[in-house]
């Protein structure tokens, strides 16, 4: 095994764990907080590759905002803690973990290239005008979701 | 025995971040010998099949976790962070479809699927975390019991 391949699964393994932590947590804030972290790690798998672009963009975008934004939500809303688990739905979890797993081992996945990416070349005038648009879109629906809210009583 | 249990999750919290900035130190020095390697060779991970096998794994097994948490959840709150957990699952598999692409014209089309993903996802999320913050108004709690029905019945 590679030092990548060592280092890809540790950080796989931590990942796993944040998402451990959230399913056995019972308060909600630190479910928000494992989840940030969860997605942290996974950032960090684009950043093992050397796609710097897709880790910011996703540190950025899914930790820096929506994560802050849920972990700021679960603060707000802070019930008492209470376990969230149901351990009726953990058999038919795992015996679907089973299958996938089986069937991934039976997949034969073939993957031999290197993992290829340039920004420079995706940065093209479409693709700015793709991004610009995206953007535009969050805008109006936070702007729409904002007047909705300042109509409730 | 609420402080108790806030005060285990923050050591067990404490602990995850003091493993993150080992990891960041840890990714750190191999993104460093990657670049000395780089006058050798290409200096890029390779994906080969051990890693994608170990990603996929990954992925389906947060996946899992994800639909197990989203089931099992009391709460609208819970049933955002699990859909977002969703969401990372996604993200994670899309890591070898960088590799199976060659040259840079084509190698930019799964960055533009990341892209579209983190966009429509998080709108997706700003809408549902709009609706919590709504229902919550309404209905003074974010118990996900409370939510029996349905439709649009206009503001």
């Amino acid at each position: 095994m590679s030092v990548e391949a060592v280092l890809l699964s540790v950080v796989l393994c931590f990942a796993v764990l944040a998402a451990f932590g959230v399913l056995l947590t019972k308060d909600n804030f630190y479910a928000a907080i494992y989840m940030a972290l969860m997605m942290t790690f996974i950032a960090s798998c684009y950043a093992v590759f050397g796609i710097d672009a897709a880790f910011v963009l996703i540190a950025f975008v899914f930790v820096g905002a929506i994560g802050i934004v849920t972990v700021a939500l679960a603060a707000t809303y802070r019930r008492p803690p209470e376990r969230q688990l149901s351990y009726v739905w953990v058999p038919p979890a795992a015996l679907t973990a089973v299958v996938l797993g089986y069937s991934l081992w039976e997949a034969h996945l073939h993957f031999s290239n290197q993992v290829s990416f340039d920004i420079q070349n995706f940065l093209m005038i479409d693709r700015i005008l793709l991004i610009l648009f995206l953007i535009s879109l969050v805008v109006l629906l936070v702007s729409a979701i904002l007047r909705m809210y300042r109509r409730l009583p | 025995m609420r402080s108790l249990c806030a005060s285990r999750n923050g050591k067990v919290l404490s602990f995850a971040l003091m493993i993150l900035s080992a990891a960041v130190i840890v990714a750190n020095a191999a993104a460093a010998s990657g670049e000395e390697k780089a006058g050798e060779g290409t200096g890029v991970p390779v994906m080969n099949d051990v890693s994608a096998s170990l990603i996929y794994t990954a992925a389906f097994t947060v996946l899992l976790i994800a639909y197990l948490t989203a089931i099992s959840s009391r709460d609208l709150i819970r049933l955002l962070i699990s859909l977002e957990m969703m969401f990372g699952a996604v993200f994670l598999s899309l890591i070898p479809m960088f590799s199976l692409s060659s040259g840079h014209a084509a190698a930019s089309v799964p960055f533009a699927i990341a892209i579209l993903t983190v966009f429509v996802s998080s709108g997706e999320l700003l809408i549902l975390i709009a609706a919590i913050v709504m229902f919550d108004s309404r209905k003074k709690s974010t118990d996900a019991d409370l939510v029996r029905e349905g439709g649009d019945r206009g503001v």
